[in-house]
């Protein structure tokens, strides 16, 4: 039996609109960032032999590569020191870029986004994180930068100042799925950052960046990335885990 | 051809250790460092030339070696020092970067005049490791790969011309060679027998270079090794220097259990050169080789080796490179490995006092002791009195040995600094004080300026007056830093505001004077110190607003009242508001008055900032919430973080004892005064409880409905804490109840949750 559809307008709503409905009301594939655990360790430019840790629970965001924006040329420098990991750990590659008086031109936007992309390759890589911290004259650039990235990139995530998170929000539009504030290296000025943070941009408030080396109260976030100023051991993440209730 | 060899010779160059600290990112807020505690003040040239001042256990290894020497008696030439100041530099600043996407530009260039090659882009220089492994890249083709390749192909293009179909020939295998750098692997083709010799012998050559970009190793030694088994190839000698050095990278990225064997094989390879006369033009290339392959097969050998070269009065050329490499070892036995005893006690002096005199343990006095007694020499001397306490029976042969020391000694800054340090851990701080003042008199120029701050914070804690206390309590910071990866960089003048280029060089106060002023020193001291002309006028005004404001929180009208007259004239922004709050007769109404003017003013706070501090405006709300007096909703202030600390701690301005002018009775009033104004906890709280207070008590004021306002903007703009939220709906709601139509309500369409 066939049905002759446009004979009846009803089955025309079960056939046609019923499934644009339930293709509109399905969840969106979730964000490859909600599959991290609720920790992530970072990685810097320094040997880390992290074969240690959780996988289940700790997540590493390794710096991959560093970028630096000197007047108009694109530097690019990927990551040159050993990185030691346990299988299955889930991975975030993390972009640093700097700057030297840039240009801030079209050819280094494309430069830039270039370099940046290219870390989604590195293997199970399932987001990229940027830490730029952008002066007044280079959030234009950046914000573009993030929209030519974003269709390239599995998961955006960037760094940002707390400030940005706190009073100078610019970045509550910005095409990216996490700004991690970071709570660390302030200044002695800045301490009621460190305890009550008051982040104003809902992008801001589901993560946080600390630091082993200035212990504060444990930030109520999803997801806390933390950072070492020396290689991680096992005794430093326990240590730190304890600090932060993880 | 031999010009050629030369060529090569000259430009082979090993890449060594490549290995950069860590770094990290956060809001941008210069920082006055007083005390360096990193590395010696700014310029580092005046401490490699011998001005060491006070040393610091926590300095880098570099500075403490430059620091051994002089206090050994055995400076460094003028070109050593340059070599030092080159290192740090090196070390410190990051922004010198090279662009390697330029390495392979005069290449690409020379490239160009050979007829019928095709134009191509940048070359990728960087190459991936295998798995597992694949995210740390290396530098597959350095600078001199593509210089070597540049100047014999302008030798083939003198001998052959350009349209040369062989030269041709050559740089399209050159460009397979390259291809190589970034990736993957791709061999030129050997030349048919019919072809020239000498162009064989170089597609030869080219081939094994291939394998080497390639990382084939094994393919690549077997490649060299046939080159130097032809007597005829121009490239034979070369050759054998590539066999090393293929053995190294070898040992680097090849399978870590062959690391070893490669690494003796490529150090006989080496020993081979070194003691053949026909390489005397690779003898300089292949001992830096050497040296590095020893680093690696017998650190703890090398380790020493090198001390003892850095120990050696003879001139040495090769300063900056022996250095880094002996820190960079010892670096990896003290914090990486963390193995201290293998390195100390092998006759190895240096070693010995460096790991030792930054050690935090009890034991190292008593290495340092000993070995003092055993050389009595200043490096142990000062090593001994960093690591002792007054409590320690030998305190007071240290002090009196210390007190001997000449000023022309390297050693004399820090002897008299431990010396004084000591005295007064014993309550000898008449003799503290005297030693202090004559050397302040007569030996200021030894001192550099964070050692100086170190001396005037003990002057200001024996200080036997007020005044006394004012003239040394004001310090300028030996560098104004971002210090965002603790490094205490004094800030370059580019990136500094021309706001924050003003305070360069104008005094503010350390931790220990702030502490003193806001917690140690009674309102009744304090009213004097505000109104003394001994403090520079900046740091005077900040005292005057403290002062007022504080006695106006705490009921001291009288006080508050003295203090109007100063304040004005310090502050005449404030004038409108201290002629309201002196109009008013009732102290309920003063108080009212103080906490308007406050809100008002988000910049006053009832203590003095320590640092920079506070720079936005007084009556204009700073961005990072530094209004209403931030740091009240931190106190008991947070202790440093001690889980980290395995090494003797630097020395710093932040004891406050013992404050000679001050009573006990002057030091319990300081004391109750502080616990009552921290009692609230966050100043929002506080400032809500009492407009809502004052609104209840004089609902009429015309002032209260925007007083309310303002104390809901307080938990909005200002530190705040658990409680915070209550003040605020309280002040919300007393607000739209009371005066629901008042242009103040309607600006206040929300209060603040916690």
């Amino acid at each position: 039996m066939r049905f002759r559809v446009s004979n009846n307008p009803w089955l025309l709503l079960v056939f046609v609109l019923v499934p644009i409905s339930i293709l509109a009301l399905r969840p969106k594939p979730a964000s490859p960032l909600s599959e991290l655990p609720p920790v992530i360790i970072w990685a810097w430019e320094r040997p880390e032999k992290l074969d240690f840790i959780n996988t289940d629970q700790v997540g590493v965001a390794f710096l991959a590569k560093t970028v630096r924006l000197e007047g108009d040329h694109v530097v690019s420098k990927p990551r040159l020191q050993p990185l030691e990991l346990a299988p299955g750990t889930k991975l975030m590659a993390v972009v640093r870029i700097e700057s030297d008086h840039p240009t801030l031109s079209a050819t280094q936007l494309r430069k830039t986004a270039v370099e940046v992309a290219s870390v989604s390759e590195l293997s199970s890589v399932s987001a990229v994180q940027i830490d730029f911290d952008a002066t007044v004259s280079e959030r234009n650039f950046y914000r573009k930068l993030l929209n030519e990235l974003k269709p390239r990139s599995p998961s955006l995530s960037i760094t940002a100042l707390a400030s940005w998170c706190a009073g100078d929000n610019w970045i509550s539009d910005l095409p990216i799925d996490e700004a991690v504030p970071m709570l660390f290296r302030m200044g002695i000025d800045h301490k009621h950052f460190q305890s009550r943070p008051q982040f104003e941009p809902s992008i801001c408030a589901k993560s946080a960046g600390v630091s082993t080396d200035e212990p504060l109260a444990p930030p109520n976030v999803d997801r806390l990335y933390i950072f070492s100023p020396k290689p991680w051991t096992p005794a430093s993440l326990n240590s730190a885990l304890e600090t932060y209730k993880r | 051809m031999i010009l050629t060899r030369r060529f090569i010779a000259l430009f082979l160059i090993v890449i060594l250790l490549n290995s950069t600290a860590a770094l990290a990112c956060g809001p941008f807020t210069l920082e006055g460092i007083f005390v360096h505690t990193v590395h010696p003040t700014y310029p580092l040239a005046q401490f490699a030339a011998g001005r060491i001042g006070v040393i610091q256990p926590s300095y880098a290894r570099s500075y403490l070696y430059t620091a051994y020497r002089h206090l050994s008696g055995s400076n460094f030439t003028t070109s050593e020092q340059k070599a030092l100041v080159d290192l740090w530099k090196q070390r410190l600043d990051f922004s010198s970067y090279e662009n390697p996407a330029e390495w392979s530009s005069t290449w690409l260039e020379e490239r160009k005049k050979v007829a019928g090659v095709p134009d191509r882009g940048e070359i990728e220089v960087y190459r991936a490791r295998e798995k597992p492994n694949e995210y740390e890249f290396y530098v597959n083709c350095n600078k001199d790969s593509f210089e070597m390749a540049r100047l014999v192909l302008t030798h083939h293009l003198k001998e052959q011309g350009a349209k040369s179909p062989v030269l041709r020939s050559w740089v399209e295998a050159q460009d397979q060679v390259f291809s190589n750098c970034g990736s993957g692997s791709s061999i030129p083709d050997p030349l048919p027998a019919i072809a020239d010799m000498s162009a064989r012998q170089d597609r030869v050559y080219q081939i094994a270079t291939a394998y080497f970009y390639s990382a084939n190793f094994d393919e690549a030694k077997k490649r060299f090794e046939e080159i130097v088994a032809d007597s005829t190839s121009s490239w034979q000698l070369v050759a054998s220097y590539l066999i090393a050095r293929t053995l190294i990278r070898k040992a680097s990225l090849g399978a870590p259990e062959q690391r070893q064997e490669s690494l003796r094989a490529a150090e006989n390879q080496l020993q081979k050169i070194i003691g053949d006369e026909k390489f005397v033009h690779l003898h300089a290339s292949a001992t830096r080789l050497r040296n590095l392959v020893r680093l690696r097969l017998y650190p703890q050998d090398r380790l020493h080796e090198l001390a003892r070269v850095l120990t050696n009065k003879k001139q040495n050329d090769n300063l900056k490179q022996d250095l880094w490499d002996y820190t960079t070892l010892l670096d990896q036995y003290l914090d990486v490995h963390q193995k201290k005893s293998e390195v100390i006690g092998k006759n190895d002096d240096l070693t010995d006092w460096i790991a030792t005199f930054q050690s935090g343990i009890p034991a190292s006095f008593d290495r340092s002791y000993e070995r003092w007694q055993a050389t009595r020499s200043d490096p142990w001397l000062i090593a001994a009195l960093a690591q002792a306490d007054a409590r320690n029976a030998k305190a007071s042969e240290l002090i009196s040995q210390a007190l001997k020391v000449q000023p022309n000694s390297a050693a004399f800054a820090s002897a008299r600094f431990h010396a004084v340090r000591l005295l007064m851990e014993s309550g000898k701080n008449d003799e503290a004080r005297t030693v202090l003042d004559q050397v302040l008199k007569n030996h200021k120029a030894v001192f550099d300026e964070s050692s100086l701050n170190l001396l005037a914070s003990k002057r200001m804690l024996v200080a036997t007056t007020l005044n006394e206390f004012l003239s040394y309590a004001p310090r300028v910071p030996a560098a104004i830093s971002w210090n965002d990866d603790g490094r205490e960089i004094p800030a370059d003048d580019e990136t500094v505001s021309a706001e924050m280029k003003e305070i360069k060089g104008e005094p503010r106060f350390d931790h220990d004077a702030g502490y003193a002023l806001n917690q140690r020193i009674p309102l009744t001291i304090l009213k004097t110190a505000a109104k003394s002309t001994t403090l520079p006028t900046p740091l005077r005004r900040d005292l005057a607003q403290a002062v007022w404001l504080r006695a106006a929180i705490l009921g001291d009208t009288k006080t508050a009242d003295e203090m109007v007259p100063a304040l004005k004239s310090l502050m005449p922004e404030l004038s409108a508001m201290l002629d309201a709050y002196l109009s008013d007769t009732t102290p309920q109404a003063k108080k009212s008055s103080a906490i308007y003017a406050w809100l008002k003013f988000p910049g006053l706070e009832p203590v003095v900032d320590i640092g920079i501090g506070r720079r936005t405006p007084l009556n204009q709300q700073d961005s990072y919430r530094d209004n209403w007096w931030c740091g009240a909703a931190f106190y008991p202030a947070e202790g440093e973080d001690e889980s980290q600390v395995d090494s003797a701690p630097s020395f710093t301005g932040r004891s406050v004892e013992p404050l000679l002018f001050l009573s006990p009775g002057d030091k319990a009033n300081a004391e109750r005064e502080w616990n009552t104004l921290v009692a609230p906890g966050a100043a929002p709280n506080y400032i809500s409880q009492q407009v809502i207070q004052w609104a209840n008590r004089t609902p009429a004021d015309p002032r209260v409905p925007e007083a309310l306002h303002r104390a809901v903007t307080t938990t909005r703009y200002g530190c705040t804490d658990k409680d915070t939220g209550r003040w605020s709906k309280a002040a919300y709601d007393l607000l739209h109840r009371k005066y629901p139509n008042s242009t103040w309500a309607r600006k206040t369409p929300y209060w603040f949750k916690d």
